[in-house]
C-alpha cells in the first residue's frame, strides 16, 4: 500500500475491467456455444425421433452462433490469440518493435471504432427485418457487433497501457 | 483499389491480425464511399446468417473433447502398434495418428497443435531435430482438412453451393494418398538421418487388434458419420453436433479422460477458437465483395481464360497462383476472395466442383504450413520454439510430397469424384 493508496485501488479496477472482458469474451461465448449445441442437437432428436418439430432452433442456434463469434473475439483478442503475421515485427530491435507493438494497438483501436460506427448506423437503419419463428428483430446481432468492438478497443487500450508500463520497467 | 492493396500488406507486415487486416482494407474502401459506411457491419452480420456454417464451432468442440477425453491417446496407441516398427517409427505414428484425428475433427490448425505438444516433445527426447518434430507435426495437419469432417470444405460448399457430403466423400481417397506420400517422406528422410523405429519388430497381430478394440468407441464416429450422412438422419451440420455429444460422452463416461470441472474450460477454449476461425471468415466475406464491385471476377476470368482454354492448362494456373498466394495470406481468407472468381472460370471449363474443392482446399492448407506466412507454421513453431528458418529447411522434402500429390489430384480427377459418384 503506498501513502496515497491510489496504485493498490488502480490495480483493483484494473483486475476488475479484466475480469469483466474474460466474462464478456470468454464465459459468454462458451454459454452461447452451449446453447448452440444443445439446441441443434434437441432439434434432431425431436425430429427424428419424436417427430415433432423444434421451429425456433434454427433462429436460435444462428443468433446465439453470431454471439459466440462476435464475443469469442474479444476474448481471443485479451488472450493474444487472434492470428496475426509476426514474422517481420519479431526480427526488429526492442525498441522499433515496442513503436511497432504500439502503432498495432492503434490501428486495431481505429479499424474497431469504424466498425463500431458502421454496427451502429446498422442498428438505426435495420429495424425492420426480424428472425421469422423468434420475431425478435435483427438488428440484435449488430448491436452485439457494436458491443464486441467497444470491448476491443477497451482491450487494445489496457495492452498499450500494459506495454508502456513494461517500457517503464515496472 | 491501388490504397486498399497498400493498406492490406501495410498492416500484414505490420503484425495487424488476420482478420483485421482485411477488415482494416475493406473500412479503407468504404470509408471513401461514406454512402456505403454501414454495409460493412451489415455484411458481417449477413455471413454469419448461414446454418451451415454452424458445422464449424461444431467439429472445433468434438476435437476439443477428442483431444482431453482420452479419444486422441487410444488413436496414438493404435497408430503406433501399426507403424511404430518402421523407420522413424514417432513420427509415422504422428503422420498417421493425423489421419485418425482428421477423421474426427476439421482443422489443420487444432491436429497440427495436438502433435507438437504431445509426438513432438518425444521425438526430440529420442534424438529427433525439432525442425523435424516441428516439420511432421504441421505437414501431417495437411491431411485434416482433407480427409471428412472438414472446415474447409464446408466453407467451400458454402460458397459454391456444392454438396457437402459429396466433398466429404470424395475427400476420403485423396487424404489416404496424402498420408501414404507423408508416410514414404518420413521414411525417406528417416532412414538417410537414422531415425530408428519405436521397436525392432512389428507388434503380434493381437495386441494391435487389443488396441484397435480399446480405440473402438473413436473408431466408430467415421463410420456414424457416413451412416448418419446415407442414411438421411442429419444433415453433415447436424452431424457435427452429433459428434460433438458423441465425444463428450465418450470422454466423460467411457474412457472417462476429461472431468465435469474441466468441461466449461473446454468450452471457452473452443468458443474462442470458433471466433478466431470464423471472425476471418466473416471479415473475408466483406473483402470479397469489394472485389465484386471493382469486377475483379470478370477481369481475372478473361485474364485467365485468355492465356489458355484447356482445362489442366489453366487448373496448373491456378494452382500455382495459389500456391504463391498461399505463401502470404490465410488460408480460409483466400478461399472465400478467390472461390467466386475462380468458380467461374472452373465452370466455363467444366470442371467438377467436388474435384475442383478438393484440389483448393488441399492448395491452401499447403500454403497453411509453406514460410514465411502460414497459421499452421506459426501454430506448431510457437509451441515447438521453431525458428521459421529451420522449419523452412526441413519442410523441403515434405513440400515436395504434398505438391506432388497436389499435382496427382489436379491431372486425376476420378481419385476425389469416383467414391462420391459411386455413393450418391
Amino acid at each position: 500500500m503506498t501513502l496515497s493508496g491510489a496504485p493498490v485501488g488502480r490495480h483493483r479496477m484494473m483486475s476488475r475491467l479484466r475480469r469483466i472482458l474474460d466474462l464478456i469474451g470468454s464465459d459468454l461465448p462458451a454459454v452461447l456455444l452451449t446453447i448452440v449445441l444443445l439446441v441443434v442437437s434437441a432439434d434432431v432428436f425431436l425430429r427424428t425421433v419424436l417427430r415433432v418439430s423444434f421451429h425456433e432452433a434454427h433462429d436460435i442456434a444462428i443468433l446465439a452462433f453470431s454471439g459466440v463469434v462476435w464475443f469469442g473475439v474479444v476474448g481471443a483478442s485479451l488472450n493474444n490469440q487472434l492470428f496475426g503475421v509476426r514474422f517481420f515485427v519479431d526480427r526488429l530491435p526492442r525498441y522499433p518493435r515496442r513503436c511497432l507493438q504500439a502503432a498495432t494497438h492503434v490501428v486495431l483501436i481505429l479499424i474497431s471504432l469504424a466498425v463500431l460506427r458502421a454496427a451502429i448506423a446498422q442498428v438505426e437503419t435495420a429495424r425492420f427485418t426480424v428472425y421469422l419463428a423468434l420475431g425478435w428483430p435483427k438488428w440484435i446481432v449488430s448491436a452485439a457487433l457494436a458491443v464486441a468492438m467497444v470491448a476491443v478497443m477497451v482491450i487494445q487500450i489496457v495492452q498499450l497501457r500494459d506495454l508502456w508500463h513494461r517500457r517503464n520497467g515496472r | 483499389m491501388t490504397i486498399v492493396a497498400v493498406v492490406f500488406v501495410l498492416l500484414l507486415v505490420l503484425g495487424v491480425p488476420i482478420a483485421f487486416v482485411i477488415l482494416g482494407a475493406s473500412v479503407v474502401y468504404f470509408a471513401l464511399n461514406p454512402l456505403m459506411a454501414s454495409i460493412v457491419a451489415q455484411r458481417m452480420a449477413s455471413s454469419l446468417e448461414s446454418f451451415p456454417l454452424l458445422a464449424v464451432p461444431f467439429f472445433i468442440v468434438a476435437g476439443a473433447f477428442m483431444a482431453h477425453g482420452g479419444i486422441a491417446k487410444r488413436l496414438y496407441d493404435l497408430a503406433d502398434s501399426l507403424v511404430g516398427h518402421f523407420y522413424g517409427g514417432l513420427a509415422q505414428v504422428a503422420v498417421l495418428n493425423s489421419l485418425f484425428l482428421g477423421a474426427m475433427s476439421g482443422s489443420a490448425n487444432a491436429d497440427a497443435a495436438i502433435d507438437a505438444r504431445t509426438i513432438a516433445p518425444i521425438m526430440r527426447e529420442q534424438g529427433y531435430s525439432n525442425g523435424f518434430a516441428s516439420v511432421v507435426s504441421a505437414a501431417s495437419g495437411a491431411i485434416t482438412p482433407i480427409m471428412p469432417p472438414s472446415i474447409g470444405l464446408i466453407v467451400y460448399g458454402l460458397l459454391t453451393g456444392t454438396s457437402i457430403g459429396r466433398l466429404f466423400i470424395g475427400g476420403i481417397v485423396p487424404a489416404f494418398i496424402i498420408t501414404a506420400a507423408l508416410l514414404l517422406t518420413v521414411r525417406w528422410t528417416s532412414r538417410r538421418r537414422g531415425y530408428l523405429p519405436v521397436r525392432e519388430a512389428r507388434l503380434p497381430l493381437s495386441q494391435v487388434a487389443t488396441r484397435a478394440g480399446a480405440a473402438l468407441w473413436a473408431l466408430a464416429m467415421p463410420v456414424l458419420l457416413i451412416v448418419g450422412l446415407r442414411g438421411g438422419w442429419f444433415t453433415p451440420t447436424e452431424l457435427g453436433a452429433i459428434a460433438a455429444l458423441y465425444a463428450f460422452v465418450v470422454g466423460l463416461f467411457i474412457y472417462r479422460g476429461v472431468r465435469w470441472s474441466q468441461v466449461f474450460d473446454i468450452m471457452r477454449e473452443s468458443a474462442r477458437t470458433t471466433a478466431n476461425v470464423l471472425f476471418i471468415v466473416v471479415t473475408a466475406a466483406v473483402f470479397s465483395m469489394i472485389l465484386a464491385l471493382e469486377q475483379a471476377p470478370q477481369q481475372m476470368v478473361n485474364a485467365l481464360l485468355s492465356l489458355s482454354d484447356s482445362k489442366y492448362a489453366v487448373l496448373l494456373i491456378v494452382n500455382l497462383f495459389l500456391l504463391i498466394l498461399g505463401t502470404f495470406l490465410e488460408g480460409l481468407a483466400l478461399m472465400i476472395i478467390l472461390v467466386p472468381i475462380l468458380l467461374e472460370i472452373m465452370q466455363t471449363l467444366d470442371v467438377d466442383p467436388v474435384h475442383f474443392g478438393i484440389v483448393l482446399v488441399f492448395n491452401t492448407t499447403i500454403g497453411s504450413i509453406t514460410p514465411p506466412v502460414g497459421t499452421v507454421l506459426y501454430t506448431v513453431c510457437s509451441i515447438t520454439k521453431c525458428s521459421i528458418e529451420e522449419f523452412a529447411v526441413e519442410f523441403l522434402p515434405f513440400f515436395a510430397a504434398l505438391v506432388g500429390v497436389l499435382v496427382l489430384l489436379t491431372f486425376v480427377p476420378s481419385l476425389v469424384t469416383f467414391l462420391p459418384n459411386l455413393i450418391f
